[in-house]
């Protein structure tokens, strides 16, 4: 199991890309806006499941990495974070936190910054940047 | 070498039946909906909540290269370093296992596998889980 088995979430941003589900800590979350293509170039987390962009919801980090998503909500509910299996650690380029039980679903927790680098790394001249 | 080994749990995932030491094997489970993990490798369909853990799902035909069809049944082995859930087809039961134990392959997933072996009236592959289990944690 992984080391943080007993952290807690204070609050998260649920989101999804693709009809796939992520989360992010809300504390990491400095800005949210409309994004849509041709506009800033963020790396969007349809990336991650190999699927094209498309306009959705911008996440950016107080140190301005972001993550582009096609719907959000945000839960202000605090939360345990469930520990990654071990088959899983350090998946999305150490990105991966734990998981989050939310609204009867499992919820993969990001590091915003750390998720935006790994999509960076992906396919840099990937659609949407 | 022929050898008489431990009860193993038989099942099949796709074409192909494997064998697993009964007392790793610590239950039959019907997954539901999982979810996906980003940038996990194929092989790994996702995971689910099961009794407050978080349990990854190995597609063993993926894994392996096999062909077979989508299921919702896996077998859930507990092993000292952590849980794992791989595909079930089809579960013949616990049976003992007689057969050579010789690594099916040099390399990859199939170093993990050993084999020929027999069980239940079928040609099984007998699974080191251990080995399998460190092998995923390395990226499979």
């Amino acid at each position: 199991m992984a080391a943080d088995a007993d952290s807690k979430l204070g609050g998260v941003v649920l989101c999804r890309a693709g009809g796939h589900r992520l989360a992010f800590p809300a504390s990491q979350v400095a800005v949210i806006e409309v994004w849509s293509e041709g506009g800033r170039p963020i790396p969007n987390a349809r990336e991650a499941y190999a699927l094209p962009t498309q306009p959705g919801r911008l996440l950016l980090s107080d140190t301005g990495d972001g993550v582009v998503v096609d719907t959000l909500e945000v839960a202000t509910e605090s939360a345990d974070l469930l520990p990654s299996p071990r088959v899983l650690v350090g998946g999305a380029g150490g990105s991966l936190r734990g998981f989050l039980s939310a609204r009867d679903q499992l919820w993969p927790v990001l590091q915003l910054a750390d998720f935006s680098l790994y999509l960076a790394g992906l396919e840099p001249s990937g659609a949407g940047r | 070498m022929s050898e008489q080994l431990q009860s193993h749990l038989v099942f099949s995932s796709g074409n192909s039946w494997y064998a697993v030491p009964a007392d790793r094997a610590a239950e039959v489970v019907s997954f539901p909906e999982l979810t996906r993990v980003p940038g996990a490798p194929s092989h790994l369909l996702g995971v689910f909540a099961h009794r407050g853990e978080v349990i990854p799902v190995v597609d063993l035909c993926q894994l392996t290269g096999d062909k077979g069809g989508e299921t919702k049944r896996a077998v859930l082995l507990r092993l000292a370093r952590g849980a794992l859930a791989l595909t079930a087809s089809k579960v013949a039961g616990v049976s003992l296992v007689s057969g050579k134990l010789d690594p099916l392959g040099a390399g990859g997933v199939h170093q993990h596998l050993r084999g020929p072996a027999k069980a239940a009236a079928n040609d099984v592959a007998v699974m080191d889980p251990e080995g399998l289990f460190e092998f995923l944690c390395q990226g499979g």
